[in-house]
């Protein structure tokens, strides 16, 4: 065998940062991935990931107040980012990301929304009923009188958090932090970055804080047993935060029994219904595509709130005009998405260009160059559109549309307004946990549920004292 | 004077077309590649769109390739609504343009499911050879009546090359696979005992055909369970329906198990896919049969990916060592290739020469080839000897491809034997909460 021409090593191997119990590790570093995305992190130290089960977490008898006022804090540096760690972030996100550098730019610069005052009451007084319960024994009175007490004991979490938005890793710290609790952060590779930069920027706020040292934020490869075996064990852990992604929940699934349960933010996809009064005139035709394009673009379709399939109420005709307007509109620059997004990937590519041949029951808007497709077809496609393409699918009533609404449907932005009561009870029952006024789907509120359930809720762990 | 392809083709029967001079080998290539793409864009208009589309008018080099190659999916792009709604003029609609099959030439007129809209178009002096990958939903390749007779004049010149087997039918054979099917290695598997064994001396797995319906069975059931129709009872019997097929192939290859152990001092002919070649080694170990116990002259055919890792990470290891002193093809191929790639007393795998390989990045954009040496990216290529439908394909392997002679004294290429599919190769832990349906339903019914 004669000479290996192999596509080049990388000159530069990104570095990626951990940050262990509040501080950054100086261990060694070992290599990751391949090719282009390979990237060198600090070896692990298994012991240094655990809080031992000893002692109380370092936050425990932290007063809630005090949480806020350090999160505050936090966001406020964020905003600021004087030490240049976001922007440190930020341009190793760049070479790393799917996204576009200027949609993480902008979201990086209102990651510190998160930690909002006003956000971090809704979740403490709408998930939990408020900080007494946190920070004491709250009194219930029993049925037969008596009297007993309760409280949100902090919890040992080992989060899996999903990369695909940014906004993703300032919720888990914000949560994991409320909880008073231990928090493990597993960095996935699409995003390797953000937790740490928000971590240090809150370690730089208050060096040393009990909150601090709570957390850390590692990477390993994803499902690696030598790691994952060793750690995810109630002797460690009392939960493991996992989202999304099929493989990372059916991996985590194989540890999850007695005191080590899983908090599953499962993976989602969403969907548009548009009523007829869309068609009332040009200005209510412009009003609901403008609204479906940005529920369809949020972060260029890479979220799961991002809606794929739109349900139009009308005839061929209608959906075609609505069609040929939402592509239009989907090439556009948002808060989180950009103008130009991901060129189709060539399977998908295929799958439409044979589509076009069926003509007239199939049309397709637009062009393969990211700015946005439209396809318009009689029933949904069997592939999952991707990347600022969107599937127009025409109905005769609204509720035709829920029976394309499943377990798997997270949100459903519904236009007009007036109709979601209409729809709501159904969607629910087939499975849906949002229904949205269209063009609310991205940014969850905090203080509602996510996913079916009050996180802040599950995270923690409910002791009684009877 | 013959055309580029047919002096290509011809090739098969020169007695070694692995071994030609490069330079005029890559000369020939590119003018079968010219031919190819011109006839080709006139009838498949998913060639032609992508030629308007990306600006390739003629065929200068192995660049102007690159863009024109198809992905596997793009063979099963239909709607699965058009099998369920039965609406077989569509389907073959969209055949039409993934295939040089027209429309009119065939009559769907009364089918009634996926297997008559199959025979039809078998009718109708084309064959619409099928592949079954993970999710059910099966990729339709075209051939046509040249495509079989090539295949066929491959497998009667080059079985066992580079020590072609005599076409002899001498031996007991069997056929661990269902008695016909729309599938190439059923074909293949058949015209091999044609050629090779005893006549009327050959057992089957089973004398049922494989029904393609069965085998959409699970993607089918599957839409059912993503649109919220399919009851319990119904997947409660599709699951069992599975279990008791499993059971009744299980008896027949306890039946095989049982002749080929009685008969292993005689000259015998084993085809199977891997995973049923593996269950056969597995019971034939278990009755005592030692390793290298076959006759020699006994010819073992295999195949098949490692989908969805079925088999121990070895399994090759272990057919090698079981059927060790026998004849075997060894090779790399798959159903989107005419013939495969067969493998060197060196173990390389020698690309044919009417197969271009085009080595790709890990995207499939660009192209890697060089001149000389070895290069490691995604295996891609042209096959110019087919004419039933376009040859170029991107597949999902990872590879390394020598261009430098071979070890074994021949002029290259050839494919080194570590391949992987990318897919297995993980690469990256991207973990996005954006996801489909199908995560909902996978695993419930059968991976």
């Amino acid at each position: 065998m004669s000479g290996t021409t192999l596509p080049g090593e990388p000159s530069v191997r990104t570095e990626v940062v951990h940050v262990v119990r509040g501080e950054v590790d100086q261990a060694p570093p070992v290599g990751h991935g391949r090719g282009d995305s390979a990237f060198t992190t600090p070896a692990l130290d298994l012991d240094r990931l655990v809080w031992p089960r000893t002692e109380p977490g370092p936050a425990f008898d932290v007063p809630s107040g005090e949480i806020v006022d350090l999160l505050v804090e936090t966001g406020e540096a964020l905003k600021a980012d004087r030490e240049g760690l976001l922007a440190e972030a930020l341009d190793r996100m760049v070479r790393v990301s799917p996204l576009p550098a200027e949609v993480l730019e902008r979201a990086y610069a209102v990651l510190w929304r998160s930690f909002q005052r006003i956000n971090l009451h809704a979740q403490i007084d709408h998930e939990l009923g408020g900080a007494d319960v946190l920070d004491g024994w709250r009194e219930v009175r029993l049925p037969e009188g008596r009297i007993a007490a309760t409280r949100a004991f902090p919890p040992r979490l080992v989060h899996i958090i999903a990369g695909n938005a940014p906004g993703v890793a300032a919720m888990s710290v914000v949560r994991g932090a409320l909880t008073k609790g231990v928090n493990l952060l597993k960095l996935p590779s699409n995003d390797l970055f953000t937790a740490t930069a928000i971590l240090r920027t809150m370690a730089s706020v208050a060096p040393g804080h009990p909150v601090v040292r709570s957390f850390s934020a590692v990477y390993w490869r994803g499902g690696d047993e030598t790691v994952e075996s060793v750690l995810f064990r109630p002797q460690f852990f009392d939960k493991l935060v996992a989202w999304g992604g099929e493989s990372t929940i059916r991996g985590a699934l194989k540890y999850v029994g007695p005191g080590f349960e899983l908090v599953s933010f499962d993976p989602k996809t969403s969907i548009s219904v548009v009523g007829r009064e869309a068609f009332a005139s040009e200005d209510t035709l412009r009003q609901a595509v403008e609204a479906a394009a940005s529920d369809a673009t949020f972060f260029n379709q890479q979220a799961c709130v991002a809606s794929r399939f739109q349900f139009v109420e009308g005839s061929e005709q209608d959906a075609d005009r609505y069609a040929a307007l939402l592509c239009e509109r989907l090439g556009v620059a948002r808060e989180f998405s950009s103008a130009d997004g991901p060129r189709v990937a060539g399977e998908l590519r295929e799958e439409i260009d044979v589509l076009r041949s069926l003509a007239p029951e199939y049309r397709v808007w637009g062009a393969y160059d990211g700015r946005g497709l439209v396809i318009r077809s009689p029933e949904p496609v069997d592939f999952h559109p991707d990347g600022k393409i969107v599937n127009v699918v025409p109905v005769a009533a609204l509720t035709d549309a829920v029976a394309h609404a499943g377990v798997a449907t997270q949100t459903v932005g519904v236009y007009p307004d007036t109709r979601k009561a209409e729809l709501r009870d159904a969607l629910a029952c087939a499975g849906v946990q949002r229904v949205v006024s269209l063009g609310r789907a991205g940014g969850m509120p905090p203080g509602l549920s996510h996913d079916g359930f009050y996180p802040l809720q599950r995270l923690m762990r409910w002791v009684n004292d009877e | 004077m013959a055309s580029a392809r047919e002096q290509i083709r011809s090739l098969v029967r020169s007695g070694d077309p692995f071994d030609q001079p490069a330079e005029d080998m890559a000369e020939l290539q590119l003018e079968a590649a010219r031919e190819a793409f011109a006839s080709h864009r006139e009838r498949i208009p998913l060639l032609r769109t992508r030629a308007e589309e990306t600006g390739v008018r003629e065929i200068t080099g192995l660049d102007d390739l690159v863009p024109l190659l198809f992905s596997h999916t793009s063979y099963k792009s239909y709607p699965v609504s058009l099998i369920t709604a039965g609406r077989w003029d569509r389907l073959l609609r969209w055949y039409s343009t993934v295939s040089v099959v027209e429309p009119d030439e065939v009559d769907v007129d009364g089918v009634r499911d996926i297997d008559e809209w199959t025979e039809r178009i078998t009718a109708a002096g084309h064959r619409p050879y099928i592949t079954s990958g993970t999710s059910g939903k099966v990729s339709f390749l075209n051939c046509d009546g040249t495509d079989l007779r090539f295949l066929h004049d491959i497998l009667e010149n080059l079985t066992c090359w580079p020590d072609p087997l005599p076409p002899d039918p001498v031996r007991r054979g069997y056929l661990l696979a269902p008695a016909s099917g729309p599938m190439r290695s059923i074909d293949g598997f058949r015209w091999h005992a044609d050629v090779f064994a005893l006549p009327g001396e050959t057992r089957l797995l089973t004398e049922d055909p494989m029904r393609v319906s069965e085998l959409m069975s699970s993607a089918l059931l599957r839409r059912r369970m993503a649109e919220g129709v399919a009851t319990p009872q119904e997947i409660s019997s599709f699951e069992s329906a599975s279990g008791s097929r499993e059971e009744e192939l299980g008896a027949a290859m306890a039946r095989i198990v049982d002749d080929i152990a009685a008969h292993r001092d005689e000259p015998l002919l084993i085809a199977g896919m891997n995973n049923q070649q593996f269950t056969l080694i597995q019971a034939l170990r278990a009755r005592g049969i030692p390793e290298g116990g076959l006759h020699p002259d006994t010819l073992v055919l295999s195949g098949g990916g490692n989908k969805g890792r079925a088999l121990p990470d070895d399994y090759q290891q272990q057919f090698a060592a079981f059927y060790q002193g026998v004849r075997r093809v060894r090779s790399y191929g798959m159903t989107e290739l005419q013939g495969s790639c067969l493998a060197c007393e060196k173990g390389n795998y020698h690309v044919p020469p009417w197969v271009i390989p085009l080595v790709l990045d890990e995207a499939g954009e660009k192209l890697l080839n060089p001149e000389q040496g070895v290069v490691e990216g995604r295996f891609a290529f042209l096959d110019v000897s087919l004419e039933g439908r376009w040859g170029g394909l991107i597949s999902g392997d990872r590879v390394y491809v020598d261009f430098s002679p071979c070890d074994c004294g021949r002029s290259g290429p050839a494919v080194l034997p570590d391949i992987q599919r990318y897919g297995d190769l993980g690469g990256d832990d991207k973990i996005t909460c954006a996801a489909t349906l199908d995560s909902y339903v996978r695993g419930m019914i059968h991976g």
